[in-house]
């Protein structure tokens, strides 16, 4: 994984196309409805539904196998730790379903639905977010950013820290092969003391980052960056008929299955 | 021609720093001249180009004394933007130089800074790309160039703004020789070209001493060595002294001399030192 583009895979998926800002709005939108569901509803199908809809949207972009397992890691662990301790504050009452031998704690329904909904509300928008990066070109998220107000000088400190992503993970390995070439065993060891021995890797990393932020620091200034109030773009930003289309169908999509799974499901 | 830089009696001391980096530097540069500026390590190259670029004293901060004028500008107190028009670097190092993930976005984001309309910008990034020979790589990413290709980028960016003078701090230190050869190309046709002053730190004479008009020789914060090539290097220089090696046919020459070998002219290109040693070696046999 060299990341080249940053956190962009070039491909030509229906997510790649969407202009950024629609996606952007999804993508709040996905925030907005599994908080409504964790906090309010709880309701692990509809929240099931939010995280499948976001899952089909990172599939149907091709990401690389990194994310493919990032976020199937990332889901696994955090169903699994959801399951684990949310039961502890559900509600009383509910039916028991399964009952911890040892440990003598009641797994009912109600906890069973809570752990689910409040895994669901951590993973879809992390994903959606995710997609968001996966799909656009940083320079067109940039535009994005800066059409809707936001000051170009701040707009673009998230962006050139997309762009340092590949330098860095560079300077990373180099830095790594430097120590282990000086004896540096960062695979041997407890714990502790291996978090200790990245320290070795940490502190070099950071003096380096910080003598060549001084250079483009000076890179950005001999290019003008700054140097007017406003800047224009050489690709603008189209929104066409197709990005609101899209946007009306994930709020459709959302809105009806809340309905129906929230009237008509018990559960 | 006008002047492109004048600077006057200049020092400049770092911040929290006992000994001044430039003790009493005065040098002039007309425009159109490409300019070689040769120097040990440490020797105050770089803390010169930065202070021609305004840098020090606005972000490194340094006390200055003295007169610097570009143009009839003074970047010591004027605004990034201003400078920018007029004067731009490039470091050793591209890496840090490419801000953007695309070859096109890169070439276009200072014009884009500048608020220049969409159809300017089109027309000067073909223009650049095809200059510095980057055309059909528009939707790389920086990352995936060759190093003589970053470089070019590099250089390719400033050059979109059509800046007067362009300052290389190194440009091909960090290069292997298919890309140094790619971006002393670059700097030859920039200067054929578009008369663009160039004003060149480096280390490796050889790519560029047929083709400078003039050679800046500094040392410890003073200009100990001026002159076009040839006068500049036809007394015998020591590396140990000035820090700086000579083109290693001149230092065959100095060699030779010192054995008792007469040379008309000291050669500096490989061209010229071929003739030359021709010419020697004709002598012998005649004479033999």
């Amino acid at each position: 994984m060299s990341f080249e583009y940053g956190l962009y895979v070039p491909g030509r998926s229906i997510f790649h196309r969407i202009d950024p800002r629609a996606k952007v709005i999804w993508a709040l939108m996905v925030l907005a409805f599994s908080i409504y569901n964790g906090n309010y509803v709880m309701n692990p199908i509809y929240g099931g539904i939010i995280y499948a809809s976001v899952l089909i949207a990172l599939i149907s972009s091709k990401p690389t196998n990194f994310w493919y397992r990032l976020f199937g890691g990332l889901s696994a662990t955090i169903l699994f730790f959801s399951l684990i301790f949310w039961p502890a504050s559900a509600p009383p009452g509910g039916e028991p379903l399964l009952t911890i031998p040892v440990l003598g704690w009641k797994y009912t329904d109600l906890a069973l639905r809570l752990a689910l909904s409040k895994a669901f509300l951590v993973l879809s928008p992390i994903i959606a977010i995710a997609t968001i990066f996966i799909t656009s070109k940083p320079g067109d998220l940039f535009q994005a950013l800066v059409r809707w107000k936001f000051p170009y000088r701040l707009a673009y400190i998230p962006i050139l820290a997309l762009r340092f992503l590949p330098t860095v993970i560079v300077e990373i390995r180099i830095i790594t092969d430097a120590q282990r070439s000086r004896a540096l065993e960062l695979e041997k060891g407890s714990i502790p003391s291996r978090i200790r021995k990245y320290v070795a890797v940490f502190v070099p990393l950071m003096i380096r980052m910080m003598k060549s932020a001084l250079e483009l620091g000076v890179a950005l200034d001999s290019k003008g960056f700054g140097a007017m109030k406003t800047r224009t773009f050489s690709r603008e930003l189209k929104w066409r008929i197709y990005d609101t289309l899209i946007l009306i169908m994930f709020i459709a999509l959302y809105v009806i299955t809340l309905i129906v799974v929230t009237r008509f499901l018990a559960w | 021609m006008s002047t492109a830089i004048k600077i006057d009696d200049l020092w400049v001391r770092y911040r929290g720093e006992e000994d001044y980096v430039i003790k009493g530097l005065s040098l002039e540069i007309e425009e159109g001249e490409f300019v070689l500026l040769m120097g040990a390590s440490g020797c105050g190259k770089t803390t010169l180009c930065l202070t021609i670029m305004g840098i020090i004293p606005r972000v490194i901060k340094a006390e200055v004394k003295g007169n610097v004028r570009v143009f009839d500008l003074n970047p010591l107190n004027a605004s990034p933007a201003e400078i920018a028009k007029y004067v731009t670097i490039v470091f050793q190092n591209p890496e840090m130089q490419l801000v953007t993930t695309s070859v096109y976005e890169e070439i276009a984001f200072p014009l884009e800074n500048f608020g220049l309309p969409q159809d300017e910008i089109e027309r000067r990034v073909e223009e650049v790309l095809e200059v510095v020979g980057l055309k059909g790589l528009e939707d790389r990413s920086p990352a995936s160039l060759s190093g003589g290709q970053k470089q070019a980028l590099a250089i390719a960016s400033v050059l979109a703004l059509r800046p007067k003078i362009i300052i290389l701090d190194e440009p091909t230190s960090q290069l292997d020789p298919q890309g140094t050869k790619r971006v002393t190309d670059l700097i030859l046709k920039l200067r054929r070209e578009f008369e663009t002053t160039i004003l060149a730190v480096e280390h490796r004479v050889e790519w560029a001493v047929e083709h400078v008009d003039r050679i800046v020789v500094m040392n410890d914060g003073k200009i100990i060595l001026e002159g076009d090539p040839k006068t500049v290097f036809s007394k015998e220089i020591k590396p140990e002294e000035t820090g700086f090696r000579p083109p290693q046919v001149s230092e065959i020459a100095y060699n030779l001399i010192r054995s008792g070998v007469t040379f008309p002219t000291i050669p500096i290109s490989l061209n010229e030192a071929l003739d030359i040693f021709r010419g020697i070696l004709d002598e012998r046999k005649t004479y033999s």
